[in-house]
C-alpha cells in the first residue's frame, strides 16, 4: 500500500510542476459551458415555468402585471395561467407550477391611487432559478408601476375609465415590460410591498430545473473525462521514458503500479468534482449531503473512465494512435450522453440512443444524485465498481504486455 | 551471485539471445562486452524478470529471476535515462528508493549519502530536466543503488557521458563490487572493460565468444598484434601478394581498409609495407594495436568493434 501511495504523490507532484495540460482539461468544458450558455441564453437551458396568476382584482392593472410574464423573452419562459387563489394554492402545494402570483382585490385603483397595496408571490422550493425570476418580475412590475403612476397616473387612470380593450392593454403591456427594463436601474423605492411566501417542501417530483441540474453534470464528467484521457496518456510518457520499465523491474508488479495511478487520477478528480460542486453550493444553494453524494458518484464513475482509457491506450501501437482512439471514443460519448447540452435539447432519436451510452448513464445517475430527494439509483455505485474492477484486471496484464515493451 | 544457464530469448522469429552462460559472483564486477545489437540489454531484461526468456534459467542470489526475492535483492540501471525529469534529484531518489521497500530515517540518510557520492548533493533540489547529460546518467546509477542492492545490474551505464562523470561513475562501480556487490556490467567501450572487470564475457549476435578473466582472454589471443593499414588497395593483389607471408592473418580486405593479425608485428613492418608496394598499394595510414581486447574481439568475429 505504501508503494500505491508513494506512486500516486509522485503523479500528483509531477501533475503540479507541469500544470498547464491540467488547466486545459478543465478549461475545455468551462469553455464548452460559456459557449452553450452565449448560445443558449445565461447558461440555463430554456425549461419552461408555469406562473399561475390568481387575479382577484381584474383590473387594467392587475391585467398588465398577469401580461407582463407573456412578453418577448418572458414569454420564451413561462407559461401563464389564470386560477383562482385556492387552486393556484393547491397546485402549488402539489409542485406543480413555479410561482403564483397573487392580485388582491383593490390593487389597481391602490396603484393608480398611488396607496400602499400588497402583492403575493408563493414560490415553489423544489424549483431553482424560475419562482426567483418571477419574484424578479414582480418586484420590477412594483417599481414600473410606481413609476408609471408618477409619470403618467393622470393617463392611466383616464385610461381605466375609458374601459380599454384587450389589444390596448396587450399594447400597454409590452411597453410597461421595455420601459420597466430600462428604467428599473433608476427606480426608487417601491410604494407597494411584494410579500414573497414559500411553499412548505414537499416529496420532489423530479430533480430541480435549472443550472445545477442541466449543465453543472455534463460540465463535471466533461471535466473529468478530458482529465482522465489526459492522464491515460501519461502511460506513454512512462513507457517512453523508461521509468515503467524500471519500476517493474523492482519488487513491484504492474497492479500496484496502476493501483498508484489510479489514485493520482482518484485524488485529482476528487479536487476537480469538488470545486465544481462547490460552486454549484454557493451558486445555487445545493445541499451538502448532495455534494458528497455526487462527489462520490463522480469520482466512482470517472475512475472506470481513467481505466477505459488506460485500456484503449494499450491496444494502441503507439502514443499518437492511443491519443486519437481516446479522443474518438472519448468526444462522441460526451457528445451522445448530454455532456456538451442536455438529452432535453437533442433530437428524440438521438436522445434515445444517448440515454444508453456510457456517459448518458453516468449523467442520469448524477442526476439523481443532484436531485434533493434520490430517486433510487443507488444500483449504478455496484455498478460502477464492479466495471471498474474488471477494467483494472485487464489493465494490469496489458500494462506488463504492452507498456514494459 | 547472478548465474545464468544457457539463456535463451527471441522475439518473434529474431533470436536475440542464443545460449548465454555465466556466473557474476559477489564483490566482482563481471563483464559483458558486445557491439551495440549482440543482446547484451535483452539478457539485462530477462535477469531483472521485464522479458520472459524463451529457455534456460536465471537465479540472483539464488532465487529464480521473476521472484519478488530476486527483484528485491536486484539494483538496475538501465540504459537509458529512466528518470522522473519534472522531479528533483531527491524526489527521484525517494521514489526509486520507496519502490525498493525503503522508507523513513533510513531512507533519508541513503539519499544524503548517494546523493554525495555521485556529486548531486548541490543540485538535489532542482528539477532533473534542468540536469546536464552526465549528471542525468549519474542520478540514473544513484537510483539504482540507493538501496545497497546485493546485485547490481549496469547496462552501459556511461554511454554519452563527458570524461569525468565517466571516471566518477567507474569509480563508483568498483566501490560497489568493494561492497561485496555482485556487479554486471554490460558495454560496447573496451577500454572500459579492461580497465573495470575481473572477468568478462565477450558476446555477439546473442552468443558469448570468449569468457574469463583478462589474463586468460589475452593468452587466448597468443599474443597476437593488430595491424590496420588504410588506403586506396586492389583487393585481389593485396591478398595474393601477403599471403606468400608467412603467419599474417587477413581479416578484412574491401578496398579501403585491410586487417591483418600477427606476432611481433613492429619488426614486420617493412616485410608487410614491400608486399603492399608490390600489389600497388597506397598506403594513408597504418595503426598498430598491441594485444587487447579489441584485437580478441577481431579474432573471434572477424569485425573490428565499434560504436
Ligand atoms: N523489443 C524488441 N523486439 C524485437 N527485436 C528486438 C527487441 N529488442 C531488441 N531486439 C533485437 O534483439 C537484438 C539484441 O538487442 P539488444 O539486446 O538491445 O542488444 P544490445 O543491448 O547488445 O545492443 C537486436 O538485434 C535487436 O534488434
Ligand atoms: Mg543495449
Amino acid at each position: 500500500m505504501g508503494f500505491v501511495w508513494q506512486t500516486a504523490r509522485k503523479d500528483l507532484l509531477r501533475l503540479m510542476r507541469e500544470p498547464a495540460g491540467l488547466l486545459a482539461w478543465i478549461g475545455i468544458p468551462v469553455f464548452i459551458a460559456l459557449l452553450m450558455g452565449v448560445l443558449f441564453g445565461r447558461g440555463e437551458v430554456r425549461p419552461r415555468g408555469i406562473v399561475l396568476v390568481a387575479d382577484q382584482d381584474d383590473s387594467m392593472v392587475s391585467r398588465l402585471v398577469a401580461g407582463a410574464f407573456s412578453q418577448d423573452r418572458m414569454a420564451e419562459m413561462f407559461t401563464v395561467e389564470k386560477v383562482k387563489e385556492d387552486e393556484g394554492r393547491k397546485r402549488m402545494n402539489e409542485g406543480k407550477a413555479s410561482a403564483l402570483v397573487v392580485i388582491p382585490k383593490g390593487f389597481g385603483d391602490a396603484v393608480l391611487a398611488g396607496t400602499e397595496s400588497r402583492l403575493v408571490v408563493v414560490k415553489n422550493p423544489a424549483q431553482q432559478i424560475m419562482p426567483q425570476m418571477v419574484e424578479q418580475v414582480v418586484k420590477l412590475l412594483a417599481e414600473a408601476g410606481f413609476y408609471l403612476q408618477e409619470l403618467a397616473g393622470d393617463e392611466l387612470r383616464a385610461m381605466n375609465e375609458r374601459q380599454p380593450t384587450e389589444a390596448e392593454v396587450a399594447l400597454m403591456s409590452v411597453r410597461l415590460n421595455r420601459m420597466a427594463t430600462q428604467v428599473s436601474k433608476w427606480m426608487r423605492p417601491p410604494r407597494f410591498a411584494v410579500e414573497t411566501q414559500v411553499v412548505e417542501e414537499k416529496k420532489q417530483q423530479g430533480p430541480p430545473v435549472g443550472f445545477a441540474s442541466l449543465m453543472l453534470p455534463g460540465m463535471l464528467v466533461m471535466g473529468l473525462l478530458f482529465t482522465a484521457s489526459g492522464l491515460s496518456m501519461d502511460w506513454w510518457k512512462e513507457k517512453q521514458d523508461g521509468t515503467l520499465r524500471r519500476v517493474l523491474s523492482t519488487p513491484n508488479g504492474p497492479a500496484s503500479v496502476l493501483g498508484g495511478k489510479l489514485l493520482a487520477y482518484a485524488l485529482l478528480a476528487s479536487v476537480v468534482s469538488g470545486v465544481g460542486l462547490a460552486a454549484a453550493h454557493a451558486m445555487v444553494g445545493l445541499a451538502v449531503p448532495r455534494v458528497w453524494a455526487t462527489m462520490g458518484w463522480a469520482v466512482t464513475v470517472s475512475c472506470c473512465g481513467y481505466l477505459a482509457f488506460v485500456l484503449l491506450q494499450s491496444l494502441a501501437s503507439q502514443r499518437r494512435v492511443g491519443e486519437m482512439l481516446v479522443n474518438m471514443v472519448m468526444l462522441p460519448l460526451c457528445m451522445l450522453g448530454g455532456c456538451f447540452f442536455p438529452l432535453e435539447m437533442m433530437p428524440a432519436n438521438l436522445a434515445a440512443v444517448g440515454r444508453w451510452t456510457p456517459t448518458g448513464m453516468a449523467l442520469a445517475v448524477m442526476r439523481d444524485t443532484l436531485a434533493p430527494q434520490s430517486g433510487g439509483m443507488w444500483w449504478a455505485v455496484p455498478a460502477a465498481a464492479v466495471t471498474g474492477a474488471a477494467l483494472f484486471v485487464l489493465c494490469a496484464r496489458q500494462a506488463r504486455r504492452r507498456f514494459a515493451f | 551471485m547472478i548465474e545464468v544457464r544457457d539463456l535463451r530469448k527471441s522475439y518473434g522469429d529474431a533470436e536475440a539471445v542464443r545460449g548465454v552462460t555465466f556466473e557474476a559472483r559477489p564483490g566482482e564486477i563481471f563483464g559483458l562486452l558486445g557491439p551495440n545489437g549482440a543482446g547484451k540489454t535483452t539478457t539485462i531484461h530477462c535477469i531483472s524478470g521485464l522479458l520472459n526468456p524463451s529457455g534456460g534459467t536465471i537465479r540472483v542470489m539464488g532465487s529464480l529471476a521473476q521472484s519478488e526475492p530476486a527483484r528485491a535483492q536486484l539494483g538496475v540501471v538501465p540504459q537509458e535515462v529512466a528518470l522522473y525529469e519534472d522531479l528533483t534529484a531527491r524526489e527521484n531518489l525517494q521514489y526509486w528508493g520507496g519502490a525498493q521497500r525503503m522508507n523513513g530515517s533510513k531512507l533519508k540518510a541513503r539519499i544524503d549519502e548517494v546523493l554525495e557520492l555521485t556529486g548531486l548533493q548541490d543540485r538535489s533540489k532542482e528539477p532533473v530536466k534542468r540536469f546536464s547529460g552526465g549528471m542525468k546518467r549519474r542520478l540514473n546509477f544513484a537510483c539504482g543503488i540507493v538501496h545497497e542492492p546485493k546485485a547490481l545490474l549496469l547496462d552501459e551505464p556511461t554511454v554519452g557521458v563527458d570524461p569525468q562523470s565517466r571516471v566518477r561513475l567507474l569509480e563508483l562501480v568498483r566501490a560497489q563490487a568493494r561492497n561485496g556487490a555482485c556487479v554486471l556490467y554490460t558495454t560496447h567501450y573496451m577500454e572500459e572493460a579492461e580497465q573495470l572487470c575481473n572477468r568478462l564475457a565477450v558476446i555477439d549476435h546473442g552468443k558469448l565468444i570468449a569468457q574469463g578473466t583478462l589474463e586468460q582472454l589475452r593468452a587466448q589471443l597468443n599474443e597476437l598484434d593488430l595491424l590496420r593499414l588504410e588506403g586506396v588497395f586492389d583487393e585481389a593483389r593485396v591478398r595474393a601478394e601477403l599471403e606468400r607471408l608467412k603467419g599474417i592473418e587477413i581479416h578484412q580486405n574491401d578496398g579501403e581498409v585491410v586487417l591483418l593479425s600477427m606476432r611481433n608485428a613492429p619488426g614486420r613492418l617493412t616485410e608487410v609495407f614491400a608486399a603492399m608496394s608490390a600489389a600497388g598499394a597506397e598506403i594513408r595510414g597504418t595503426t598498430l594495436k598491441q594485444p587487447s581486447l579489441e584485437t580478441l574481439f577481431v579474432k573471434l568475429t572477424g569485425k573490428e568493434l565499434r560504436e
